[in-house]
């Protein structure tokens, strides 16, 4: 279950697809192909290097098979990040975890791209 | 005004919850709003010295800004069919000063009405038995007899509230 860090402001929280092909695979299909285990330390180090650009972003090191987890402080930062999620191939999938700071849970929400907004709902 | 009361209003978690944009210039603890006009007005203020809180689609607007927050599922009220976009703003402050869970409500402003508002307080009064609801309002020799049967609700006026306040203050 998706929880939030401990002792930080991170507030919302998304999640980066991995390419197509490494997509749903298991520790032990990945120990024997370390082209994917490239080709999934190639985006994450792109990922890495995309976060530098903002203030505040954690990178959750453990292994997901869905994507990579990142966590945001700032709304206006994840929301940079999702907009220009095309130009920097990448693909977020379109759901965003949001911590409400009135009870310390985490608020699940969907959005969408349409344009140079984003849809939340 | 009650002993309890007196020392609830001592103590250093006080919080104030309004609702509307005069709550939010005024920079209390929490604003709630719950429509969509008044949110836009309140978010597009110069500086925002409060928390705004708002129901979830309202809330998915402003999703990306700092000062604001998503009202809480309120589990104990869904069987109430409670619906903060439908109901008053003043009864989702008060949903909300509840589900904080302060022992003492102090509710000034609060607007009695014969169908809907007064039912309403009457039956967070009965939901929330343990908490004591203060309603104060102008000095008025008319008593109010619809909060008899709740031993939480009292009724008291602004000039005791005041000197309960300045009586806090000296002490």
């Amino acid at each position: 279950m998706l929880s939030k860090p401990k002792n930080t402001d991170l507030k919302y929280h998304i999640v980066v697809e991995w390419p197509p092909s490494c997509r749903n695979r298991n520790v032990k299909t990945l120990r024997n192909r370390p082209d994917l285990v490239y080709r999934l330390n190639e985006h994450t180090k792109k990922c890495m290097e995309l976060a530098k650009t903002y203030s505040n972003v954690k990178i959750e090191s453990e292994y997901n098979f869905v994507g990579i987890r990142m966590w945001f402080r700032s709304g206006k930062d994840v929301y940079d990040f999702i907009l220009n999620q095309n130009k920097n191939e990448i693909k977020v999938i379109p759901e965003l975890y949001v911590v409400n700071g009135l009870n310390n849970r985490l608020d699940k929400f969907f959005f969408r791209v349409e344009g140079s907004e984003i849809i939340v709902y | 005004m009650g002993t309890e009361l007196a020392l609830s209003y001592q103590s250093d978690e006080r919080i104030i919850v309004g609702c509307g944009i005069t709550s939010a210039e005024n920079g209390y603890t929490y604003t709630v709003v719950n429509d969509a006009n008044t949110l836009d007005a309140v978010m597009q203020l110069p500086k925002l010295h409060t928390t705004v809180v708002a129901p979830r689609q309202l809330y998915a607007k402003y999703i990306w800004h700092d000062r604001i927050e998503c009202l809480p599922p309120f589990d104990e009220l869904k069987e109430y069919d409670f619906d903060p976009e439908k109901v008053s703003q003043q009864q989702v402050a008060l949903a909300l000063a509840c589900w904080i869970g302060t022992p003492s409500l102090f509710l000034l402003g609060y607007q009695l009405e014969s169908i809907k508002e007064t039912p309403a307080l009457q039956a967070f009064a009965r939901l929330y038995p343990r908490s004591k609801f203060a309603y104060i309002r102008k000095p008025n020799p008319q008593k109010i007899n619809v909060f008899d049967p709740y031993p939480n609700v009292i009724i008291d006026d602004t000039e005791t509230f005041k000197q309960m306040i300045k009586n806090v203050v000296q002490a």
